[in-house]
């Protein structure tokens, strides 16, 4: 069985360093009710939230914010496909510099 | 507070106590996602049972795990016994599986890795999982009270019972 995961991960880290929701909102300068909100996803991650989980936890967004990642990266892979098309057209290596990075994403994309 | 849409396969392991209950959710045998220790001290079965139906409405894990509570072999009052029947039936009425396991089992999946007693398996928990260790409670003495911690750990036993017994062991 495939086992899914939670869309975002930040009361686990906050659990796994012993953290109150208090002593979070002060290293992430926001109240204590607005880490409970993200935290019951009754407010969507901000990109400060974001990078700030990274810089105090370690953790980055794929693993902390899998679904808001996800989400982002189907998004940005529809429009590599849509580059790719219109790159089909060009050649030279500039084009072919230009694919590699497509090719790297889609490399990303599949780990 | 909107449901985890994306939490199905998650395994929640519940202990209730003369207290509450200790919980703690996993998505992998290694890999807990959050735990915690639910008391109330009036209308406690009520009381428990809205924190459980909360915990059910956040994370929807398909699995339930308890530990058996009706039978010869358990001491559990009437009241926990109650708790434990209406927690099964709330966890059913969602579609969940609840299997239950004797403390024997939960004794016989971990003494192959050297653990015995309730504080031995928790010892061996918080060994193999970080996030537990600062809540490892003292070795209980015979006239000291139950630590509430405990119940956390034991929650925690369950589901990785679970896990061995289904074929998900690390």
């Amino acid at each position: 069985m495939a086992r899914k995961k939670l869309s975002i991960y930040l009361r686990t880290q906050r659990m796994r360093w012993c953290l109150s929701q208090e002593e979070l909102g002060l290293l992430l300068g926001m109240t204590k009710s607005a880490v409970s909100r993200f935290e019951t996803e009754d407010c969507p991650p901000s990109l400060r939230l974001v990078i700030a989980t990274e810089v105090i936890f370690g953790a980055h967004a794929s693993e902390a914010f899998p679904a808001l990642y996800g989400r982002i990266q189907d998004e940005v892979m529809r429009r590599a496909g849509k580059l790719d098309t219109r790159l089909r057209k060009q050649s030279g290596k500039v084009a072919e510099r230009k694919r590699a990075l497509l090719s790297n994403m889609v490399h990303r994309a599949e780990l | 507070m909107q449901s985890t849409t994306h939490a199905h396969g998650l395994v929640l392991g519940v202990h209730p106590t003369s207290r509450g209950f200790g919980w703690a959710l996993f998505e992998g045998p290694l890999a807990p996602v959050d735990w915690g220790i639910a008391t109330a001290k009036t209308g406690r079965n009520a009381k428990l049972i809205a924190r459980f139906e909360r915990l059910l409405a956040r994370y929807e894990p398909e699995v339930l795990v308890l530990e058996t509570f009706e039978g010869s072999l358990t001491r559990r009052v009437d009241r926990v016994q109650r708790l434990c029947r209406a927690i099964i039936h709330v966890a059913a009425c969602r579609g969940l599986t609840t299997p239950v396991y004797s403390r024997a089992a939960v004794q016989t999946c971990f003494a192959s890795i050297g653990a015995q007693t309730r504080h031995d398996i928790a010892q061996l928990i918080a060994q193999h999982i970080e996030a537990f260790r600062p809540r490892l409670p003292r070795q209980r003495k015979a006239w000291m009270p139950e630590d509430p911690r405990q119940s956390m750990f034991d929650a925690a036993a369950l589901a990785m019972t679970h896990f061995a017994v289904t074929g998900t062991d690390a």
